[in-house]
């Protein structure tokens, strides 16, 4: 028979088990760094950077819109442990990332402290909104378009502060983060080379697009955008709007609707077929599809979706 | 406590005085508090009139003083309640919200107001301040973020519908465990208590809670908690609210914001002594409900409420329920119809139904708005 001294015993063994087990006290760290991204695009240039110095989860999936991020208490969890928190900015995760850093009760990633990285930083942000900023234009960004992963020079800007800040984090781990930087950026810089050369003949091309989400890509590219379904940001559109979009469609001779995969496809369906254009379904984040895990499988997804379309010779 | 959101307010405005004086007063506004405002606008129409009609704030421990006896009218159009809220940094270690509400036939009062300190080490959080009393998943809740337009009926019953704050502390503590478990406790007044009001100002009540959810895959999650609250009552006697609350939620992953299903569930008992050592009675209920978003504006909710489970003094199982229908054209507003129906209430409940003949049956359309900076809301 069980005394209850021994039953005690048992069960605190059991518990210094667990928080043993989870912590990872008693065995060694693979990392020296263990980061939360808040995307999968920011989680992939972690990667790239910090290499097996570092151990990333990334809390919104690549087919997920990071609008709407349920801020699951979960999420709290992996931020109560992690030494950094990196994340897009520009408000993206404005909905949800201050609920989780609250709840996390970590010192070392509060706003402000080293362990909070905003990526935005040194970025040319696009579509900052002059005057006042209201909620009758819809989910506007007051600080301007956030969706700057989809241009790859940025993804250089963002590695580049990401290596700052883990050697800062790290810093016997610097020549490594220094040297995968380098590494990250060649293969970036070639890789842009190759992927303008292959999208040449696409510049100046008219296109809609559901979302604001395009416009960093967009311009990278040289495309033209005559149009969005919707009519303000995050706001369903509205049928006269649609029907004026599909007249600017054909008196602009729009080549393309694009829409990301998140987005409810109908209504870019709708419009695409009277307009009597094809409509693309594009990835917009790292891990929106299965081949996709790195920031170069994303673009030479995107490169190879646009540069097969019909494009009318204008 | 009126005194702490004062001196938390001054503290606020001093800091802002000492920066960039970029106003024509001098006065910077740099570091003012968010703020925003909450207004519900109510419709009712019910089959009884008058008071028979307000079952509504009820709670733990009536008191005639209890402001809160003077909710919305059975039938008509009111303002069910405007709520000003203000969020800010106090300075490097702590952050204080502030939640005004006003209610008709209540007033102006500060239904919530705390200090919180974030930089406590191993995952704790401690709180100073008026507090709303963090027991099961409806109490914690403002009238805006109400899962229905009205309130389970054992809410009602035992810990009250639209509940504020007691002055008090709290600390609670996010276990190092795999997945998210945290303790809460809370040390309020009991002497004025919301919950409680005994009719010594020394008195104290006691509120324990233990929260865990896990993850079920990318998303779904289910919670299970169970929560304890103790305090002395108009009687001298002890109250206990004891409660265990279920949830589950599933939101895909790649639509959250099309599709969405909350279950949600609490059972509650409250035992109450009629005086020191006495024999308790006690009221034990549950409810069960279920909110659907079929698409990006529009959810079909269903509610049953059940009183007198086994365990209870109170006579016969009974049973009621709501449907609501919301349209919510988006975070900042929303138009919700419910139809409830309540069977008659006990006779020898005084502060019930005095016919304690007829069934309830009720309409109310809510219309809510918001404006300003408002912080998102927790996770359900």
């Amino acid at each position: 028979m069980c005394t209850l001294h021994t039953k005690i015993r048992s069960l605190s063994s059991l518990l210094a088990l667990l928080v043993a087990g989870f912590t990872g006290s008693g065995a060694a760290r693979a990392a020296e760094l263990d980061v939360v991204a808040t995307t999968q695009d920011v989680a992939a240039l972690v990667r790239a950077v910090g290499g097996d110095r570092v151990s990333v989860r990334a809390i919104a999936q690549g087919y997920q819109d990071p609008h709407y991020v349920a801020a699951k208490p979960s999420y709290m969890v992996q931020l109560n442990r992690a030494d950094l928190v990196a994340y897009n900015g520009l408000q993206l995760e404005i909905g949800w990332l201050p609920l989780l850093l609250q709840g996390a009760r970590n010192p070392n990633v509060m706003p402000g402290t080293r362990g909070d990285l905003d990526l935005s930083a040194g970025i040319d942000v696009l579509e900052i909104p002059r005057g006042e900023v209201s909620r009758s234009a819809g989910d506007v960004h007051p600080d301007g378009n956030p969706h700057y992963t989809l241009d790859p020079r940025n993804g250089a800007i963002m590695a580049r502060g990401i290596a700052a800040r883990l050697s800062l984090l790290d810093p016997e781990g610097e020549p490594t983060y220094s040297a995968n930087l380098q590494r990250f950026e060649a293969e970036l810089n070639a890789r842009i080379a190759g992927w303008e050369q292959r999208l040449a003949h696409v510049r100046g091309r008219p296109v809609a697009c559901y979302h604001q989400q395009w416009e960093y890509l967009l311009r990278w590219m040289g495309l033209r955008r005559v149009g969005l379904i919707e009519e303000k940001p995050g706001i369903p559109p509205a049928p006269r709007h649609l029907a004026e979009l599909v007249s600017t469609i054909k008196e602009q001779e729009a080549a393309l609707v694009i829409h990301s995969d998140f987005v409810d496809p109908k209504a870019a369906q709708a419009v695409a077929k009277k307009a009597g254009v094809p409509v693309l379904e594009l990835p917009a984040a790292v891990g929106s599809r299965d081949h996709i895990k790195s920031y170069f499988d994303l673009f030479e997804h995107l490169i190879g979706e646009l540069e097969t379309q019909r494009w009318s010779a204008q | 406590m009126m005194y702490l959101s004062i001196m938390l307010l001054l503290a606020a405005g001093a800091s802002s005085a000492a920066a960039q004086p970029a106003t024509a007063t001098g006065i910077s506004r740099a570091f003012n508090p968010a703020i925003s405002v909450n207004a519900l606008f109510l419709g009712r129409a019910s089959n009884l009139s008058g008071e028979e009609g307000e079952h509504e704030e009820e709670g733990a421990e009536e008191h005639e003083d209890d402001a809160h006896d003077h909710g919305p009218p059975a039938r008509g159009l009111s303002l069910q309640e405007a709520e000003i809220r203000m969020t800010s940094a106090i300075d490097a270690y702590a952050r204080a919200d502030l939640v005004f509400a006003f209610e008709p036939g209540h007033g102006f009062d500060l239904e919530e107001g705390h200090a919180t300190l974030e930089n406590l080490p191993r995952g704790l959080r401690a709180r100073a301040g008026v507090l709303k009393p963090a027991f099961g998943k409806h109490a914690p809740q403002h009238l805006h973020n109400f899962l229905f337009a009205d309130a389970p009926w054992i809410i009602e019953h035992t810990v009250g519908a639209d509940i504020h704050g007691d002055a008090g502390l709290e600390l609670s503590w996010l276990a190092p465990l795999p997945y998210f478990a945290e303790l809460t406790t809370q040390l309020t007044n009991g002497g004025e208590g919301t919950l409680f009001h005994s009719p010594n100002d020394e008195d104290l009540a006691y509120l324990t809670r233990l929260r865990n959810l896990w993850d079920l895959g990318e998303s779904g999650t289910l919670e299970l908690s169970a929560s304890q609250s103790s305090g002395r009552n108009e009687d001298l006697g002890w109250t206990h609210l004891s409660g265990v609350d279920l949830t589950l939620q599933w939101a895909p992953t790649r639509s959250a914001n099309r599709k969405k299903l909350i279950w949600q569930s609490e059972l509650i008992r409250l035992a109450r002594e009629e005086a020191p050592g006495a024999d308790s009675h006690a009221t034990v209920g549950a409810y069960s409900a279920l909110a659907w978003k079929l698409s990006r504006r529009f959810w079909l909710q269903g509610r049953l409420d059940l009183m007198g489970l086994p365990s209870s003094d109170d006579a016969d199982l009974r049973a009621g329920g709501a449907l609501q229908i919301a349209f919510v054209p988006s975070e900042y507003q929303s138009l919700r119809l419910l139809y409830a129906h309540r069977p008659a209430e006990e006779e020898h409940d005084e502060h019930e139904n005095e016919n304690g003949v007829e069934d309830s049956h009720e309409l109310r359309l809510q219309y809510s708005i918001t404006i300003g900076s408002h912080p998102a809301h927790s996770y359900r």
